[in-house]
């Protein structure tokens, strides 16, 4: 109780509520503009974080990227362009329904069943952080061996179109975090004698390069072509949402459930929620003819289901400081920074935070209600902001957002190399977020399994002794193998008969 | 720059093989069996499949395919432009530029002179780009100096 009523204390400041506003309006815009995505908005929002205390830093991120994922609902809508990769699944019917004149009931279920799912996946996050946290204070280094390996291996093998380009910008993110003297054995390794590169590649600046640079050298190549302005008005958004909420429950409580789950996958983040509970949606509907003609059943069921997600990847974030997705990445990052080390201990030591993380996602759930009307409101000059303004306003944000984070050009340099390998990875279609992931898990790993092998002197089946780590560690090697075997034995069933007949 | 996927994975195979050279040079730690070279070696190693794997991807479907762009994502092949390549390669010399400029003539001028002219890259008019690179540079200034305290570089000619 103590640590409630502390948390309350740290949330309720004006200067922390400020904070979490103007992140919000941030995020909003940010969200709202295409091409700009919510880890964007985070990557860019982490080099001010830096220089405030744990509770406004954290909640600045958690109000961001709540609205940033609602925003991108808003030109998905009114133009068919996803303003996030996380609301691409739905962005057709949406715009199918606005097409029909339907445009405020898409925006205003987009509103309501977002808050709502941002509210189940922070209820969850209340209820099974704790108890979780309790089971993972008995871990040791077996078992976070194979949940950092597990977060890798969804990060790759759900949602990537090509398993093979995921495992490549996976591999690359392991190799750059391999970098510098920070490793079990202390030894310098590819560092070519440069001093900056001892410390190892810093993971924001690169993250800066990898999210955000690539966005602005691409703006450079394509041209800053303005967005066609939306045609239509949008009325009484609140129009129907009772009638909505009454019709569709069954679909919003499974997006709700469905999106959680995904997002406290770790490695599985928002946008493969979105999907996937599009695709569910359809698949159990009594109507599933009038998919893809402007039918609000499918865009409640995966817009409820993208806000849950972000609650729900900050489970494994808090509980085992493995990241759900690229934006709860960043967040471990910050809390590391912050001295706030992420893991089953901040519970115990730090109970308020925790407190005060839950307070600032509840808020910012309800927030996002007026918050988001306005934002639909002032859509039309949102999606005005030129375009070949913007993007050198943000590289230079970027630029002194990556020397913030150390106070060294080396930073910026950083920032510029990562850029590049951005444009050039998204250009020829290989994923950018597994490449954060293992940038950040990969420190973790290596040490995990150094730690393991001395204990164990060097016997692997020590791996699978322990009841929980044999488990994770099964559930890893059928995510790797079983789909393979099965596309072997489908191809078999299917050439078997032709090759008879 | 959308190259055949045999080409990514011909570097991937280079950049995993060089990996495992340089790796090879890393001291044991005494009494241990995985030293320093393990993690690195295993990821190169898994680079150079993968690289591997591409190879005989892109060679099997030569003429790359030509996939339907996502709606709303301009995916034209911009490699031809000589204007594409000129902004890319200019907005990458204006960032090199202002790292190497800004302890010399400070941040407020060298970040003016980076966004104004990234703007003008971008078809802004001049006094517009002008009026923008000066109001984020003070504003940013102020920002991170006065309310975060980060030390921005300050210039040996002027001192800001």
């Amino acid at each position: 109780m103590q640590a409630i009523e502390a948390a309350f204390g740290l949330v309720f400041q004006w200067n922390v509520l400020l904070v979490i506003g103007g992140a919000a309006m941030f995020g909003l815009f940010v969200g709202a503009i295409p091409g700009l995505t919510a880890t964007m908005a985070i990557a860019l929002l982490v080099p001010v974080t830096f220089f405030m205390d744990p509770v406004p830093a954290v909640g600045a991120m958690i109000s961001c990227s709540a609205m940033a994922i609602f925003a991108g609902d808003i030109p998905g809508t009114l133009l068919r362009i996803p303003g996030t990769p996380a609301s691409a699944a739905y962005t057709s019917e949406a715009y199918a329904m606005t097409k029909k004149g339907e445009g405020e009931i898409a925006l205003g279920a987009n509103l309501l069943f977002s808050a709502l799912g941002g509210l189940f996946g922070t209820l969850v996050l209340i209820v099974a952080a704790p108890s979780l946290a309790e089971l993972a204070l008995k871990f040791s280094s077996f078992e976070y061996f194979w949940l950092a390996l597990l977060g890798l291996t969804c990060a790759v093998f759900i949602g990537a179109d090509s398993a093979v380009k995921g495992l490549v910008s996976l591999f690359l993110g392991l190799l750059i975090s391999t970098i510098g003297l920070n490793n079990p054995a202390g030894v310098p390794r590819f560092t070519f004698d440069n001093v900056d590169l001892t410390g190892g590649i810093d993971f924001i600046p690169a993250m800066i390069g990898l999210f955000a640079v690539s966005e602005v050298l691409r703006c450079m190549v394509h041209g800053a072509k303005d967005l066609p302005l939306p045609q239509t008005s949008v009325g009484n958004l609140f129009a129907g949402w009772g009638r909505m909420f009454v019709t569709y429950w069954r679909q919003q409580i499974r997006g709700n459930v469905m999106g959680t789950a995904i997002g406290a996958l770790p490695g599985a983040g928002a946008d493969i929620a979105a999907w996937v509970s599009y695709a569910t949606s359809r698949k159990f509907s009594k109507t599933p003819e009038k998919f893809g003609t402007g039918h609000v059943e499918g865009i409640i069921e995966s817009t409820s289901a993208n806000n849950a997600a972000l609650a729900g990847a900050w489970v494994p974030a808090l509980v085992f400081g493995i990241p759900g997705d690229s934006i709860t990445a960043v967040v471990i990052g910050v809390l590391y920074v912050k001295g706030l080390n992420p893991g089953p201990t901040i519970f115990l030591n730090s109970p308020e935070i925790i407190y005060a993380v839950f307070l600032i996602f509840i808020l910012a759930n309800i927030a996002m209600i007026p918050l988001g009307w306005a934002a639909i409101k002032g859509a039309k000059q949102i999606l005005r902001a030129p375009r070949n303004i913007l993007m050198p306003l943000i590289l230079a944000f970027c630029i002194v957002g990556a020397f913030a984070t150390n106070n060294s050009a080396f930073g910026v340099v950083i920032m510029l190399v990562f850029g590049v390998i951005g444009f050039l990875m998204e250009e020829n279609d290989i994923p950018i977020a597994p490449c954060i992931l293992g940038i950040v898990l990969g420190p973790l790993l290596e040490e995990n399994f150094v730690t393991s092998m001395i204990k164990a002197d060097g016997d692997f089946l020590a791996f699978f002794e322990r009841p929980i780590a044999a488990t994770a560690g099964v559930a890893t090697l059928l995510i790797w193998f079983l789909p393979p075997l099965l596309r072997l034995r489908r191809r078999r069933a299917t050439n078997g008969p032709a090759a008879i007949g | 720059m959308r190259v055949n996927d045999a080409v990514t994975g011909a570097i991937l195979v280079v950049l995993g093989s060089a990996v495992t050279l340089q790796s090879r040079g890393f001291p044991d730690v005494p009494g241990q069996q995985y030293g320093a070279a393990v993690f690195p070696t295993v990821i190169a190693l898994a680079l150079v499949g993968c690289g591997a794997v591409l190879i005989a991807q892109g060679l099997r479907r030569r003429p790359a395919p030509a996939e339907a762009p996502p709606p709303g994502e301009e995916r034209a092949d911009w490699t031809r432009s000589g204007r594409a390549w000129f902004n890319l390669l200019a907005c990458l010399a204006l960032v090199v530029g202002y790292v190497l400029l800004a302890p010399v003539i400070g941040f407020l001028a060298a970040m003016t002179i980076l966004t104004a002219l990234v703007c003008l890259l971008l078809g802004v008019r001049w006094w517009i780009a002008l009026a923008v690179g000066l109001a984020a540079a003070i504003v940013i200034h102020q920002g991170f100096t006065v309310l975060l305290r980060v030390p921005l570089p300050r210039g040996v000619i002027i001192p800001f």
